[in-house]
């Protein structure tokens, strides 16, 4: 069953990823003045998709604590999409060695930004939801015993 | 409310029959204090039968099909089967909580909600019991959400 739940969550990862991944291409594509998106890249997206969502199982472990589900999450996708971008040649886009490593960077600094975000909102709406429980947890309990 | 009494010889256990128009909530604690009065569960340890209340347990778990009744410092094996458990505590606070886990919610010292939908309960005493994604309906509908 466990099984099953990992497959099912590991599928909508990767729809919702590559989903995400297309959009940011064609940004970035748009912003680049290209008017089509090659099928290479199409196809390194979803193979980085793929990846992504598999690295995404990690926050199913019950060994580790919501924090260092987090600092792991964020140091394998992070490693695996600029380790992508390199193979795949994709900050060959820039001019010279310095505009490549400040499209690296800014790359970097963007995926970052984006995944603080993301974490934040996320632990916010997490503790927000322990507290709610919690308190009605609390009330149940006075409850039973009266 | 009236309350009918009888009480004779001829009968050999003690039967309740409520008759009311609707449930409502106070209604619902009498017939779940009911559920639980004079309900014992009968677990066995290191070849000993005990006798244990309701409310000594904290969950009722399946290890290699066999069904254990954990309390505070004791593990004992139950010949029931976790859904029959379930029936017998239906509309207590001993529900079922995963594929193989019925817990005590008043035995919950506080809980956590986790990334992947699904809910960490800590016990008194201070284990962990998962609430499954696919329970966590119920439970929150048991505590009023």
């Amino acid at each position: 069953m466990m099984k099953k739940q990992m497959i099912q969550d590991f599928f909508l990862g990767l729809l919702i990823a590559f989903t995400i991944s297309i959009i940011i291409l064609t940004a970035v594509m748009a912003i680049l003045g290209e008017t089509a998106i090659p099928v290479t890249l199409i196809g390194q997206s979803f193979l980085l998709s793929a990846l992504c969502s598999l690295i995404n199982l990690v926050y199913r472990s019950e060994r580790l604590s919501f924090l260092w589900q987090s600092v792991l999450g964020y140091i394998l996708t992070t490693g695996t999409a600029i380790g992508c971008g390199l193979i795949f040649g994709w900050y060959n886009y820039g001019g010279n060695t310095f505009d490549r490593m400040i499209f690296i960077l800014l790359s970097f600094l963007i995926y970052s930004l984006f995944y603080l975000v993301t974490w934040t909102i996320i632990w916010r709406i997490t503790i927000a939801k322990k507290k709610e429980l919690n308190d009605r947890l609390l009330v149940y309990k006075n409850q039973q015993e009266h | 409310m009236k309350i009918n009494i009888e009480q004779s010889g001829t009968y050999h256990e003690v039967e309740i029959t409520i008759k009311c128009n609707t449930i409502d909530e106070s209604l619902e604690k009498l017939i779940s204090s009911l559920r639980l009065y004079n309900s014992t569960i009968s677990g066995r340890k290191e070849d000993r039968v005990y006798f244990l209340k309701p409310e000594e347990v904290l969950y009722f778990d399946t290890v290699d099909e066999k069904v254990f009744i954990y309390t505070m410092d004791s593990v004992y094996e139950t010949s029931l089967k976790l859904y029959e458990i379930e029936e017998r505590f239906l509309g207590t606070s001993i529900i079922r909580v995963s594929k193989s886990t019925v817990l005590n919610l008043t035995k919950i010292e506080h809980v956590l909600p986790l990334l992947n939908g699904r809910i960490q309960a800590v016990l008194q005493n201070g284990e962990k019991v998962i609430i499954s994604r696919q329970y966590v309906p119920s439970f929150k509908k048991k505590l009023g959400l």
